[in-house]
């Protein structure tokens, strides 16, 4: 059945001129047929955007404390009122505090006769945007009082601020750590890839030994060695590093495996032939051809070093506050007491769960489109 | 005719089986154990042989693209003789300027990733003998000569048919203006239309362009009307070297017959009447004493079994290796019992289909 | 369908659904099998002689499907004959008929067995589902099959795996279990393309001896007109999922009618004379894409002897040039014509 498939490929090209179109807008073309891909790719996007504007997006800023309202659950936004009222304009109902008369603690409640009225680009807290400039523009906000999408913590602290916050830290140290195992892992296998025999065997003896150490206590025993008194950004580094140290195992047999088979190819030894230098092979032949295939990989890579922060923060050993990741919020939903009394507390849960469905998703359209040329 | 190309004695073995971490290998594939023969510029010389022959090891390392385990090529090069084995990285690469080879699947010998004008004149631009205009004069010189359509070269090889590909592989094969090609199986892959117009293009550019082929193939009939002379090789060794009409109609090597014997003639009034070979192809790791082919001779004697037969000149031109040579009165392509089967005219099987 | 017919396809159309689009692949093919004889359909790569062949047994692949024709298969046990277009895809009844009336054997033969199981053990398995025989019968049957093919030591061969067989006795083997039920039709997809010159001899003998001692019935897909030549009695040739020639093989090759044809011997080198070497004639151009079909008669871009508003504007109808040679072609049906004022 290869010739009606080839033709395929060929008859793309009369819609689309393929016979014109380069790696990546093959692969592209393959990877919009992805369904489940494009739902990913969206989703990203809309973390993404969320992590890069997230003091913008936020009602509030993350430190902020709301002294009357601590611990209570989610604020619904509004279109009807209690009496069925239409309002154009979205709202929540205000809230009152009031001591409950036996434990006498503070507690929040909701007020019908008010409403606060949600409004764009509203005034709030002062923050530095990406810590170039001041202002205090916020995309949203609730005139007359406060709004709590996510609820609150103990401390009053607004959940929906910071989740778009941690969604910064967490998909900066994804980021952080996936590159850093990236360039481990791209040096090391080419390495092994490219000289062979001893080395190579040497290399991957190493990482079937790395790989087969749990890689829980790995972690733990790692991150325990760092030093407490480390400022946030350093643990932060540091944990990025772990990571790292981590990931590069698998991307390393990637590039090992896919340049072997490269090596191979007749077009290689054609290159070679043709007169080519072994750096031109390696930049103009290899390079491109396994770039995809790298791609991917650092895909399927990104949310295994996502589960990692989120674990290791949850577990009170990565990152610590005030640095504020998903995993360092969960921290903060361990004990039953909170998870019965505040649920909400386990949203930015949900975000790590749509992170890594939404990194897989794409990781699947990835693979299938990574070798356009596939008969 | 001049001589071109010398082979003396060349081996190539790869190591199997690693015992240990720094152990020693545990054999050796002989995928070309010992090959002599020459090749007279301007010429054809046919390479065949079933897979698991070598032969496509061998026209590789006729290149050194990969490297013998020993032997000698000597090539002759504008009046010197050039030692090819005794060549640095940068005289071998300068060597194949000289040198180059054309693959059996045009699929995998083309880099997706590169537009066909960049495959083409990639061999200028890393050998650094020509850019901008020249680059692409010399480009599109040779993809028409190659018959392609020069409107495509800014197209992806993924857009032409197998066909168009070799063509394209041709093309930079030649860009350098070679003296001296390796066909791999060029035409094998390939269509029987579109096998015709190739080897009818290998056939004009090798009078055009003064060429010298070493042609593999495992399609025996395309190396008939390829080929001047013909080799056939069994286990990583030359069994016979003859012009082509000699090796096909009078064949010396028992091997030689059973391969000519097989070759399915499309007429359907020769019936074919092969000469079948017992048992299996022993491997080239473990070859067999004697003779490589004694296993499966059926005129094998005892001599055959304990002496290795030389490649000799049996008659002028026509090599042989084999004891045997001058008593066995072999049968070769074409000998088919003719019109042995019943007529076919009058089977009326087939109907009208409506 | 006539006394000796055991399959018999009609007016046969194959679409590939892409992306919703239907494309045909085969348009309107009709061809008879007679009992004892072996029937090539030739083509060149994309010309739907492997999509007919899968159609046959109804296992083409999900974005392949018959859109109309049929295909009646006169068993033989004298019952009335049975359309395969109207039993269901998957359903017992085709599930029957495959391996027990109508074999099929592949160009790689590693794809019909498993890795994990001896030789014995799979040809065995399909002798005691189809035949509800004994464990011990089976492996008796298993090692007389294996001789039959031309397995040398059939009593050891029957506990190998399929590793330790070469290409040409797994192509042997293939055979044997295809043999297993005693089919009476047998398919074959390209079976020598993959074999060395003197295997292929072996097989195609093999097949030969088949068709001979059982009378075996063949359908025999294949590119190379010389395999044809020696094997087949009766040939169709195909070009982009249509037939346009069909007749014994001696009408064929001897007295060939339309242009494809033609070229198509011409275009293959021949062993006739070697002393002179000379061009082959080829074909120009190259088969265009499914997608690209050209109006009319498919062939006419690449043809010489292409009649301008006729050739491109409709296919040309068949056109029965002897109760057993027929073409595609409007030459002969202009030639018909004259012949008929």
């Amino acid at each position: 059945m290869t010739a009606p498939v080839q033709a395929i490929s060929l008859r793309k090209g009369r819609l689309k001129r393929p016979e014109m179109a380069t790696q990546w807008q093959l692969m592209w073309w393959k990877f919009k047929k992805h369904h489940m891909a494009l739902v990913g790719m969206s989703l990203l996007a809309a973390f993404v955007f969320s992590a890069v504007f997230a003091e913008f997006l936020s009602p509030a800023v993350p430190s902020e404390r709301n002294n009357s309202y601590l611990a209570s659950g989610p604020m619904g936004i509004h279109f009807f009122d209690a009496e069925w009222d239409f309002h154009a304009r979205p709202f929540v109902y205000a809230r009152t505090t009031k001591r409950d008369p036996v434990t006498l603690r503070k507690l929040s409640v909701v007020d019908e006769s008010n409403h606060w009225p949600i409004e764009f680009f509203v005034r709030g807290s002062t923050y530095k945007f990406w810590g170039l400039f001041e202002t205090d523009i916020h995309l949203f906000g609730a005139k007359g009082g406060f709004i709590h999408l996510f609820g609150t913590d103990t401390l009053g602290r607004d959940v929906f601020t910071r989740t778009l916050h941690a969604t910064r830290v967490s998909l900066s140290v994804g980021l952080a750590g996936v590159s850093f195992a990236f360039i481990l892992g791209a040096i090391i296998g080419g390495i092994a890839g490219y000289f062979g025999g001893m080395i190579d065997n040497a290399i991957m003896r190493l990482i079937e030994f790395i790989r087969s150490v749990p890689s829980l206590p790995l972690w733990l025993a790692l991150s325990a060695a760092l030093p407490r008194e480390w400022s946030s950004f350093q643990v932060y580094l540091a944990i990025t590093v772990i990571l790292a140290l981590i990931g590069w195992t698998h991307l390393a047999r990637t590039v090992r495996s896919k340049l072997l088979a490269l090596r191979e190819e007749d077009f290689t030894l054609a290159a070679r032939l043709s007169g080519c230098t072994d750096m031109r092979i390696i930049l103009r032949h290899l390079l491109p051809a396994f770039m995809s295939y790298m791609i991917v990989d650092v895909t399927i890579a990104f949310p295994e070093i996502l589960l990692a922060e989120t674990s290791l923060s949850f577990l009170g050993l990565g990152l610590r506050e005030p640095v504020e990741s998903w995993g360092v919020l969960l921290y903060a939903a361990q004990n039953v007491r909170s998870i019965a009394h505040m649920p909400w507390l386990l949203i930015p849960g949900l975000f790590v769960v749509f992170a890594v469905l939404a990194f897989n998703f794409v990781g699947d359209g990835m693979r299938d489109a990574a070798d356009p040329y596939s008969k | 005719m001049s001589k071109l190309l010398k082979i003396t004695d060349i081996k190539v073995h790869f190591p199997i089986g690693k015992a240990g971490f720094f152990g020693r290998p545990a054999g050796y594939v002989r995928a070309v154990d010992g090959v002599s023969f020459e090749i007279q510029r301007g010429e054809t010389l046919g390479l065949v042989g079933e897979s698991g022959s070598g032969k496509t090891t061998l026209g590789r390392a006729v290149l050194r693209a990969i490297e013998p385990t020993g032997g000698q090529i000597v090539y002759e090069h504008d009046g010197t003789s050039v030692d090819i084995m005794a060549l640095d990285r940068k005289g071998l690469r300068a060597m194949w300027r000289h040198m180059q080879m054309i693959f059996q699947d045009p699929y995998s010998s083309l880099n997706p990733r590169m537009t066909v004008r960049d495959v083409i004149g990639e061999p200028l631009i890393a050998n650094k003998l020509a850019k901008g205009s020249a680059l692409s004069d010399r480009v599109v010189d040779m993809a028409q000569r190659c018959g392609l359509d020069v409107e495509h070269l800014g197209r992806f090889p993924h857009a032409f048919s197998g066909g168009q590909r070799q063509r394209i592989a041709i093309a930079r094969a030649l860009i350098l203006h070679p003296e001296f090609i390796v066909c791999d199986e060029a035409v094998s892959a390939l269509d029987v239309s579109i096998q015709a117009q190739i080897l009818n293009l290998l056939a004009d550019l090798q009078v055009q362009l003064n060429l010298t082929y070493l042609f593999i193939a495992h399609d025996l009939a395309a190396v008939a009307y390829a080929c001047d002379r013909v080799a056939v090789m069994y286990l990583g060794q030359i069994a016979e070297i003859a012009p082509t009409e000699k090796l096909y109609y009078t064949p010396k090597h028992p091997y030689t017959e059973a391969l000519m014997s097989a070759i399915p003639e499309a007429d359907p009034s020769r019936v074919m009447q092969p000469v079948f070979l017992t048992g299996e192809r022993p491997s080239p790791t473990n070859p067999p004493d004697g003779c490589r082919f004694q296993t499966r001779c059926r005129y094998a004697t005892d001599a055959c079994r304990t002496s290795i037969p030389k490649l000799r000149e049996h008659a002028t031109g026509h090599w042989v290796a084999c004891h045997h040579a001058e008593e066995l009165t072999l049968k070769g392509a074409l000998e088919h019992g003719v019109a042995a089967r019943p007529a076919h005219l009058d089977s009326p099987t087939i109907q009208a289909g409506t | 369908m006539q006394n000796d017919v055991i399959l018999e396809v009609h007016n046969l159309h194959i679409t590939l659904d892409f992306d919703g689009e239907d494309i045909p692949v085969v348009q309107g093919i009709d061809f008879e099998l007679s009992a004892g004889k072996v029937l090539a359909l030739v083509g060149e790569s994309g010309c739907g002689k492997s999509v007919t062949s899968q159609a046959l047994l109804r296992l083409l692949p999900r974005e392949l499907r018959i859109t109309s024709g049929q295909i009646n298969f006169q068993a033989a046990d004298g019952q009335a004959p049975v359309d395969f277009v109207s039993l269901a895809k998957d359903g017992k009844k085709i599930r029957e008929i495959r391996g027990n009336q109508i074999a099929m054997i592949f160009q790689e033969p590693m794809s019909s067995f498993s890795v994990l199981h001896t030789i014995g053990n799979q040809i065995g398995e399909v002798i005691r589902l189809h035949l509800k025989a004994s464990k011990a019968e089976a492996r008796a049957l298993t090692v007389e099959l294996l001789d039959k093919v031309g397995i040398p030591d059939p009593a050891r061969a029957v506990d190998q795996y399929p590793y330790e067989f070469s290409g040409g006795m797994r192509q042997r083997g293939m055979i044997a279990k295809a043999l297993a039920c005693n089919p009476s039709v047998l398919i074959a997809d390209e079976p020598t393309t993959a074999l060395d010159v003197t295997i292929q001899a072996q097989v195609l003998e093999l097949l030969r001896r088949l068709k001979a001692d059982d009378g075996m019935s063949m359908i025999f897909i294949t590119h190379d007109l010389g395999v044809v030549a020696q094997i087949a009695d009766d040939v169709a040739i195909m070009y982009m999922g249509r037939i346009v020639e069909k007749g014994p093989v001696g009408e064929i090759f001897g007295n060939p009618q339309h242009p494809y044809t033609v070229s198509l011997l011409n275009a293959i080198p021949r062993l006739g004379d070697l002393s002179a070497r000379r061009e082959l004639a080829s074909i120009r151009g190259s088969v265009p894409s499914l997608f690209e079909r050209p109006p009319g008669c498919a062939f006419h871009p690449r043809c010489d002897s292409f009649m301008e508003k006729l050739c491109d504007a409709q296919p040309p109808p068949l056109t029965r040039l002897s109760p057993i040679h027929e073409v595609r072609c409007f030459l002969h049906q202009a030639a018909e014509k004259e012949a008929a004022l």
